[in-house]
């Protein structure tokens, strides 16, 4: 999981322009961020998920969300 | 040739680019055909201002004591990545994931990945201290243990060597932990 800092959008944001990249999502990603103190409790980290199969348990663990379609 | 089975969903990659992201890992880190074996594919996705620029999860199946199937996704965020090189330095930390957790499930047979804490020896050559770092992010993202070896492989065999997260903390990685992580390498998948 990597997760989004203010610090990091902002480099992001630089990089993407010295690219040549379309930054207007990135901005107002920026924008809402400073309105909103970012916290990192509110992100999906290192999520599990286990189902009962007729083998026996699936199970998914993810630094992130823990989502089957991620494996379709 | 090897390379990763990239998936651009996204559809924002050039053929140059696609081309140039699908052998990063195998060209530009460290790599062995065994690991690349488990990771099913690379996902180039737009999942919005979700928070993370990219992450890496596995699934497999549980049968008694023994571990099945197992396949590893590594998801990076469109939204956040505009460039072929961000892509590159999110790609090298969640492969760091798929390297070191791949050795952790296989050499010490634990029992889910964020259930048990990183390897002894690896909390004393990298200097963390077990009442500040935790096996799950209990603490937040800069204090697990497992984020601490996923930006150590980055920062010591990606070219983006410049920038790991948690270094004002606990500094960079010296020359044990190379030997180390290279060493937990070559890991033999179940």
């Amino acid at each position: 999981m990597q997760p989004m800092t203010k610090e990091l959008l902002e480099q992001l944001i630089v990089e993407a322009r010295a690219a040549g990249e379309d930054t207007s999502d990135l901005e107002n990603a920026l924008t809402a961020a400073k309105a909103v103190a970012a916290s990192e409790s509110t992100l999906p980290f290192g999520q599990t998920k286990h189902r009962d199969t007729a083998e026996g348990e699936m199970v998914i663990e993810s630094t992130g969300p823990a989502r089957e379609e991620d494996f379709e | 040739m090897i390379s990763v089975n990239l998936v651009d969903e996204a559809g924002v990659l050039s053929p140059a680019d696609f081309a140039r992201l699908q052998k990063f890992i195998v060209d530009r880190c460290l790599c062995m055909t065994e690991a690349l074996d488990h990771l099913d594919r690379v996902k180039v996705r737009n999942d919005g201002n979700s928070g993370y620029s990219g992450y890496w999860t596995a699934k497999y199946n549980r049968v008694g004591a023994n571990i099945k199937d197992l396949m590893a996704v590594i998801i990076l965020n469109s939204f956040y990545l505009k460039t072929v090189q961000q892509m590159e330095t999110t790609l090298a930390h969640e492969f760091g994931h798929h390297w070191t957790l791949g050795y952790l499930m296989e050499k010490f047979e634990l029992n889910g990945w964020f259930g048990e804490p990183a390897p002894w020896l690896y909390y004393r050559i990298r200097g963390l201290d077990p009442a500040k770092y935790v096996k799950d992010y209990s603490k937040g993202w800069s204090f697990c243990d497992k984020e601490v070896m996923a930006e150590d492989y980055k920062y010591l065999f990606s070219p983006y060597s410049g920038a790991h997260r948690m270094h004002t903390d606990v500094g960079n990685p010296i020359t044990e932990v190379s030997d180390y992580i290279r060493w937990l390498g070559e890991p033999s998948w179940i």
